[in-house]
C-alpha cells in the first residue's frame, strides 16, 4: 500500500470537464462515424431525388408538356420519418455506449438534443437552398417540384426554414421520447407508449366525428397552413422532448 | 491495513432486487485507493450488479454508496473519474474499433493515445473493421485497450477477457501491471479466473449470492486456510475440534482443509507427521462457495460441511 499518495495525487489531477465540453463530447460521439449520421441521409435523399428525377424527365419528354401536381411532392417527408427512426435507433445504441465511456444521462440527452439539431440546420439549409433553385429554374425547366413543394418550400425564406426545422425537430423529439422509453423499458414501453399514442388518436377521431367537426378540422389545416400546423407542433414537440430527458434520466444501462 | 486515506468507494447497506431475485443484500463494502482489488465469486453471484451500482449504470433499491465521496449516479464530477470495462458493453452499430479510440480521449481526460496505439498492436486489433465483426476476443481487447490507456483513476474491469487466449491474456497482465506501477490507480478487477490473476490481487473481495462474504487482503486470505495432509487417524485427530473447509479421502490418507493455523498449531501438526500445504486463493474461494465435499473413500459417510464441526 506504497502507492497510496500518487494515487491521490493523480485522482486530484484529474480535472472535470466543464458542463459545455461533456455535452459536446456526447455531441461529437454521435458524429463519430460519419457514414450513419451524415452520408446516409444525404444518400437517401440523393436517390428519392434521382428517382423523382428520371420519372419528371421521362413524362416530360413523352409528353412534352409542362409537370403539374408536382408541388404535391410528399418526397422529403420520407426524410422526416428516416430521421424521427434514425433518433430512436441511434439512442439505443449510442447510449449504452456513452454509458460505458461515463456519460451522465443528463449530458447524453442534452448533447443528442444538440446532434440532431445540427443534423436539422444542415437538412433546413440544403432543403431550403434547393427550394430556391427550383423556384429560379422553374422546376428545372419542366415544373417539377420536389423541395419546392406547397407544404414547406413555397412562402418566404423565413417560412422555409420555420417549417423545415421544426418539422425535423418534432420528429426527432417523437423519436426520442420514443428511444428513451425503449432505452428504458424496452420494448414493452414502447408498446405502451404505442397504445397511448392510438388512445389519442382514435379519441380525436371519434370526438371529432361524433361531433360532426371534420369540416373545421379541415378548415383549420387549410387557415393555419403548414406554418401554423408547424407552429402548433412546437408544444407536442416540447412536451415529448421534455418527458423524453426525464425519462431517460432513471434508465439503467445493463449489459 | 491501517491506512487512513479515503476511501475510493463506500457503499452501505446497498440492496438490489430484479423481481423478486435479491442480487445484492445488504452489502457494506469500502475499497481503499491505490491497490489493485479482485472482486470475485461465482456466476449471478451480484459482481456486475454491484459494479453498475457503484457507477451509477443501475439503481440500487436502498442503502448509501460513496464514491471519491460523492453519490455517483448522474453526478459527471465523480463518473469523468470512472472507466468501466465491461463483458457485455455495446457499441453502435456501425462503428468499428477506430471511433472507439477516437471518442476515448473526450471522455477521460488521462488518455494516453500512443499506449492505446502500443496495445492495440499488442492484441493486433484490426481497427477498421467493424466491432460487428470482431471475434468474442478481439471484441475484448477493445474494452481492454479502453480501461488500459484511459487511466482512469478509478478503473473496473467487469470479465475484461472472454474469449481472448492465454497468451493474450498474460498480454493484459504484463501491460495491467506494468501501467499501473507507473501509473497508479485503482483497480477492480472481476473474474473467474482466479488462479491467473492471484498474484495481481491485494486485496480480495468474495460476493456469494448478494452477499459479501470475504473482504480481506489477498495475503491474509491466503493464510486464512491450510490443507493438512496424512494418515486418516492423524488427520482426524488433528482437525477434531476446528472448522473444516473442506476434506478430500482416498484410501487411509486424508486431504483437509482447516481455517488459519497459528505457529504452534503448525509444529504440532509437523510433529504428528502431518503435511502443511497453502491453499491457493482460487481453492479457498470454491472452497467457501461451495459447501460440497468430497470423500472417495466408502467406509465412512462424507456428512462433513462447510460450517459444521467435525
Amino acid at each position: 500500500m506504497t502507492a497510496i499518495s500518487t494515487t491521490a495525487a493523480l485522482r486530484d489531477t484529474t480535472a472535470v470537464p466543464s458542463t459545455g465540453r461533456r455535452i459536446w463530447n456526447v455531441t461529437r460521439l454521435h458524429f463519430a462515424n460519419r457514414f450513419s449520421m451524415i452520408a446516409l441521409p444525404w444518400i437517401i435523399i440523393g436517390f428519392i431525388y434521382l428517382v423523382n428525377l428520371v420519372i419528371w424527365i421521362s413524362i416530360f419528354a413523352s409528353t412534352h408538356e409542362q409537370l403539374t401536381g408536382t408541388q404535391w411532392s410528399g418526397s422529403t417527408m420520407y426524410i422526416f420519418v428516416y430521421f424521427g427512426i434514425a433518433a430512436v435507433q441511434a439512442m439505443n445504441l449510442t447510449f449504452r455506449f456513452a454509458m460505458g465511456m461515463s456519460a451522465t444521462r443528463r449530458d447524453y440527452y442534452l448533447g443528442t438534443v444538440v446532434a440532431f439539431a445540427l443534423q436539422g440546420l444542415l437538412f433546413t439549409a440544403v432543403c431550403t437552398l434547393l427550394s430556391y433553385v427550383e423556384d429560379w429554374t422553374n422546376g428545372y425547366g419542366m415544373s417539377a417540384h420536389m423541395f419546392s413543394n406547397i407544404y414547406m418550400g413555397t412562402g418566404p425564406l423565413w417560412q422555409r426554414l420555420f417549417t423545415a426545422f421544426f418539422a425535423f425537430m418534432f420528429c426527432f423529439a417523437l423519436g426520442a421520447l420514443a428511444g428513451s422509453v425503449f432505452v428504458r423499458w424496452r420494448s414493452n414501453g414502447l408498446y405502451l407508449l404505442g397504445a397511448i399514442v392510438a388512445v389519442l388518436g382514435v379519441g380525436f377521431v371519434a370526438v371529432t366525428t361524433l361531433t360532426g367537426s371534420w369540416p373545421a378540422v379541415g378548415a383549420w389545416f387549410a387557415d393555419s397552413r403548414t406554418v401554423g400546423v408547424v407552429a402548433w407542433l412546437l408544444i407536442p414537440m416540447v412536451v415529448s422532448a421534455v418527458i423524453g430527458y426525464f425519462v431517460l434520466r432513471k434508465a439503467p444501462s445493463r449489459a | 491495513m491501517t491506512d487512513t486515506a479515503t476511501p475510493v468507494v463506500e457503499v452501505s447497506g446497498l440492496t438490489k432486487r430484479f423481481g423478486d431475485v435479491v442480487a445484492l443484500d445488504d452489502v457494506t463494502l469500502t475499497v481503499r485507493p491505490g491497490a489493485i482489488t479482485g472482486l470475485l465469486g461465482r456466476n449471478g453471484a451480484g459482481k456486475t450488479t454491484l459494479m453498475q451500482t457503484i457507477t451509477g449504470q443501475d439503481f440500487a433499491n436502498s442503502g448509501e454508496i460513496r464514491v471519491f465521496g460523492e453519490h455517483p449516479v448522474e453526478n459527471a464530477k465523480v463518473l469523468s473519474r470512472i472507466s468501466f470495462i465491461k463483458e457485455g458493453q455495446k457499441y453502435p452499430d456501425e462503428f468499428k474499433a477506430k471511433h472507439v479510440f477516437a471518442c476515448a480521449p473526450w471522455f477521460y481526460e488521462n488518455w494516453d493515445a500512443e499506449f492505446a496505439a502500443q496495445l492495440i498492436d499488442d492484441f493486433q486489433l484490426p481497427v477498421n473493421r467493424r466491432i460487428r465483426k470482431l471475434s468474442r476476443g478481439q471484441l475484448s481487447a477493445v474494452g481492454v485497450i479502453v480501461g488500459l490507456a484511459s487511466r482512469a483513476p478509478l478503473t473496473f474491469f467487469d470479465e475484461p477477457y472472454l474469449g481472448l487466449d492465454a497468451v493474450a491474456r498474460q498480454t493484459f497482465y504484463d501491460r495491467l501491471l506494468a501501467d499501473y506501477g507507473e501509473h497508479p490507480r485503482t483497480i477492480i478487477l472481476s473474474t473467474h479466473l482466479i488462479d491467473e490473476v492471484a498474484n495481481m490481487l491485494e486485496h480480495v473481495v468474495v460476493i456469494d449470492r448478494g452477499r459479501i462474504i470475504m473482504d480481506e487482503s489477498a495475503d491474509s486470505a491466503r493464510e486464512s486456510a491450510t490443507t493438512v495432509v496424512g494418515p486418516r487417524g492423524a488427520i482426524d485427530a488433528f482437525v477434531a475440534g476446528r472448522r473444516v473447509l473442506h476434506r478430500e479421502g482416498i484410501g487411509g490418507l486424508a486431504s483437509v482443509t482447516v481455517e488459519r493455523l497459528d505457529a504452534d498449531e503448525r509444529r504440532e501438526a509437523l510433529a504428528a507427521g502431518l503435511e502443511l500445504a497453502p491453499v491457493s486463493l482460487q481453492q479457498l474461494i470454491v472452497r467457501t462457495t461451495n459447501s460440497a465435499t468430497t470423500d472417495f473413500g466408502a467406509e465412512e459417510p462424507s456428512s462433513i460441511k462447510e460450517g459444521t464441526r467435525s
